[in-house]
C-alpha cells in the first residue's frame, strides 16, 4: 500500500512537470495554430538559468532563480515572437515547422556557447531536500512542491481562462480569429502576450525541475518530444486535455519502469496509440473545420 | 458618419473578384446590397474592414483611409463586420461573447451595453449562461447583432443575416433593423432576400460579377430589370455555388 502511494507520487511529480510544459504547447497551438518546435528550448533555458543562478551554493537561491528564469525565458518568447513567428502565423504547417526548427537549432548552440557541453546539477534548497512521512509512505518534499507548482499553474488558468476578459479573449482566438479582430481586438498583440506565456510556462517547467534532472544540452529536444505526445493525445488546443495527458503518459512511464524496465518508453507510445486509434484528435481535442 | 468604398479592386489569387467597386453608406440609412452568390457581395463587405485585402482603392471613414490598415482598426472607428452563418464564439457563454465585445473597443462610447441588449432581446438574456455553439440559428443572429452593438458602432456591415432564419425571425429581424436605424445607426444589409431588405431600406445597389449594375433608392432598384436579371433566376438557380464567398 504504501508502496502503491511512493508510486503514485512519483507519478504525479512526472506529471506535473509535463503538464507545465505542455500547456504552454497547447495554448500557442490553440490561440495561435502554430506548432512551435522550439517549444523545448524555453525548458532547456529555463533550467540552465536556474542552474547558472544557484551555482553551487546550498542552494538557497534556487526560489528567485526560478522567478528569474521564468521572466528571462518569457522575455526570450517575446523576442521570438515579434522577430520569428509573426512571420508563420497563418502559414502552412511545413514552414512554421522549418521556421520553429530553426530556432530549436539556433537555440540549442546559442545554449552551448553560454553554458557548454558538459552537464550540471542543480543543489536543492535546504527546506526541499527532505523527506516526508505520510501513512506510513516516505516521499521526497520535492516530489510534492512539483506537485504544488502545476496545481497553481492549473488553478491559474483556469482563472484566466475560465473567468478573466483576457482568457475569453484566448479562447475566442481559438474558436474564430477573424471575428475577434472584426470586433476590434488586436489580435496579433493577444498572440504576442500568448506565445509569452508559453515560452513562461516551459521556463517556469525547467526552473522548476532542474533539482531533480540532468541539466545538459538535449534535454530540449527529449521534453519537446514528451510535450507533444501529452498535448496530442490531450487534444491540442486543451488544457484540461493536457492535464489528463500528462497524467497518462507519467502513467505509462512508471508502469513500463514497473512491469518491463528495458521497454519502458514502449509503454508510453501504446498508450499514445491507443488514445489516438480511439480518438484522432485527442481526449478533448475537436476536429478541425 | 460616412463610410465610402472607392474603385475597390480585390483579387484572389488570378480572379478578379471586385472590379472596381464603389458605394457609400451613413449613419441613420439602411442600404442593401444586392447580387446572386459569387457576385462577390460578402468580398465586398470584409473587403471593406481589411479582413480580405483589397488589391487598390480607397475605404474611407469620415475621409480617413482604412485600407491597408489592421482589421481591428474598422470597428475601433465604428465601422463593424457581421459575417453570416454561425459565427459566434462557440466555447463561451452567451454573456461571455457579450462581455467580450463590449470591452474590444474600449473607447467607444454609448448607449450600448450587455445588460440593454439583454433588454431589446430578451431571449439572449434567457440563455445567458449558454455556450453560444449550442443556439439555434435565429438566437446566434440575435447574439451577433448584439455583439456588434454592444461596441457601440455607428455603421454595422451585415452578411446574409436572413440566411437560415426561420420566416418568423426574419419578421423579427426587420423589427431589429427599424430599432437601429431609429438609433442613427447606418446598416448595409448583404442580401440575396431583395423582398426583405427592399422593404427596409432606403436604397439600394445591385452587384453583378464584382461590379456595381445599378444604384438607387429602394423602389427604383425594386421595379429595374437589372433586379430581375441578377436576382430573378438566382433566387431558384441553386447549382451556382461556387464557393468564392467564403
Amino acid at each position: 500500500m504504501a508502496r502503491l502511494l511512493i508510486e503514485l507520487i512519483g507519478t504525479l511529480s512526472a506529471a506535473s512537470t509535463l503538464f507545465v510544459v505542455a500547456t504552454g504547447l497547447t495554448l500557442v497551438f490553440g490561440a495561435m495554430r502554430v506548432i512551435n518546435l522550439s517549444h523545448g528550448s524555453f525548458y532547456m533555458y529555463g533550467a540552465f538559468i536556474v542552474s547558472t543562478l544557484v551555482g553551487t551554493s546550498t542552494g538557497a537561491r534556487y526560489w528567485w532563480a526560478i522567478a528569474v528564469a521564468a521572466l528571462a525565458v518569457a522575455l526570450l518568447g517575446t523576442l521570438l515572437d515579434l522577430t520569428v513567428v509573426r512571420f508563420t502565423v497563418n502559414r502552412d504547417p511545413l514552414t512554421q515547422l522549418l521556421a520553429t526548427f530553426a530556432v530549436f537549432l539556433i537555440l540549442a548552440d546559442l545554449g552551448q556557447h553560454i553554458w557548454g557541453t558538459g552537464f550540471r546539477a542543480v543543489p536543492l534548497a535546504s527546506t526541499l531536500s527532505g523527506r516526508i512521512t505520510i501513512a506510513s509512505a516516505t516521499f521526497p518534499i520535492f516530489d510534492l512542491f512539483v506537485i504544488g507548482v502545476a496545481a497553481v499553474v492549473g488553478i491559474g488558468l483556469w482563472l484566466l481562462l475560465g473567468h478573466s476578459v483576457i482568457g475569453w479573449r484566448i479562447r475566442a482566438a481559438v474558436d474564430d480569429p477573424e471575428v475577434l479582430q472584426a470586433g476590434g481586438v488586436n489580435l496579433r498583440r493577444l498572440q504576442t502576450g500568448v506565445f509569452t506565456l508559453g515560452a513562461f510556462l516551459a521556463g517556469l517547467g525547467g526552473a522548476v525541475i532542474a533539482p531533480q534532472i540532468v541539466v545538459a544540452p538535449g534535454i530540449d529536444e527529449s521534453i519537446i518530444v514528451s510535450a507533444f505526445l501529452v498535448a496530442v493525445i490531450g487534444g491540442l488546443g486543451s488544457v484540461l486535455g493536457t492535464a489528463v495527458g500528462a497524467l497518462i503518459i507519467a502513467l505509462a512511464e512508471t508502469v513500463g519502469a514497473l512491469v518491463a524496465p528495458t521497454w519502458a518508453s514502449t509503454f508510453t507510445y501504446i498508450a499514445v496509440i491507443l488514445v489516438l486509434a480511439l480518438r484522432p484528435w485527442g481526449l478533448f481535442g475537436v476536429a478541425e473545420r | 458618419m460616412k463610410l465610402e468604398i472607392k474603385e475597390l479592386h480585390t483579387y484572389y489569387g488570378a480572379s478578379h473578384i471586385l472590379q472596381g467597386v464603389s458605394l457609400s453608406i451613413s449613419s441613420g440609412e439602411v442600404v442593401v446590397l444586392l447580387g446572386r452568390n459569387g457576385a462577390g457581395k460578402t468580398t465586398l463587405l470584409r473587403s471593406s474592414v481589411g479582413l480580405t485585402k483589397a488589391n487598390s482603392g480607397s475605404v474611407l471613414v469620415d475621409g480617413a483611409e482604412l485600407r491597408g490598415s489592421p482589421v481591428h482598426r474598422a470597428p475601433r472607428l465604428g465601422v463593424i463586420f457581421v459575417p453570416s452563418g454561425r459565427r459566434t464564439f462557440e466555447s463561451l457563454t452567451v454573456w461571455e461573447n457579450l462581455q467580450l465585445a463590449a470591452t474590444s473597443c474600449p473607447r467607444r462610447t454609448g448607449s450600448w451595453n450587455p445588460e440593454r441588449v439583454f433588454e431589446v432581446f430578451p431571449k439572449l438574456a434567457q440563455l445567458a449562461k449558454r455556450r453560444a455553439g449550442v443556439l439555434s440559428g435565429g438566437e446566434q443572429q440575435m447574439l451577433k447583432i448584439g455583439r456588434a452593438l454592444v461596441a457601440n458602432p455607428e455603421i454595422l456591415l451585415l452578411d446574409e443575416p436572413t440566411e437560415g432564419l426561420a420566416p418568423v425571425v426574419v419578421g423579427e429581424l426587420g423589427d431589429w433593423i427599424n430599432l437601429l436605424r431609429q438609433e442613427r445607426l447606418g446598416i448595409l444589409l448583404a442580401e440575396q432576400n431583395a423582398l426583405f431588405s427592399l422593404e427596409h431600406a432606403d436604397r439600394g445597389y445591385i452587384l453583378e460579377k464584382g461590379r456595381i449594375s445599378l444604384q438607387g433608392s429602394a423602389e427604383e432598384v425594386w421595379v429595374s430589370q437589372e433586379l430581375q436579371s441578377a436576382l430573378g433566376i438566382a433566387a431558384r438557380d441553386t447549382n451556382d455555388s461556387q464557393g468564392e464567398e467564403k
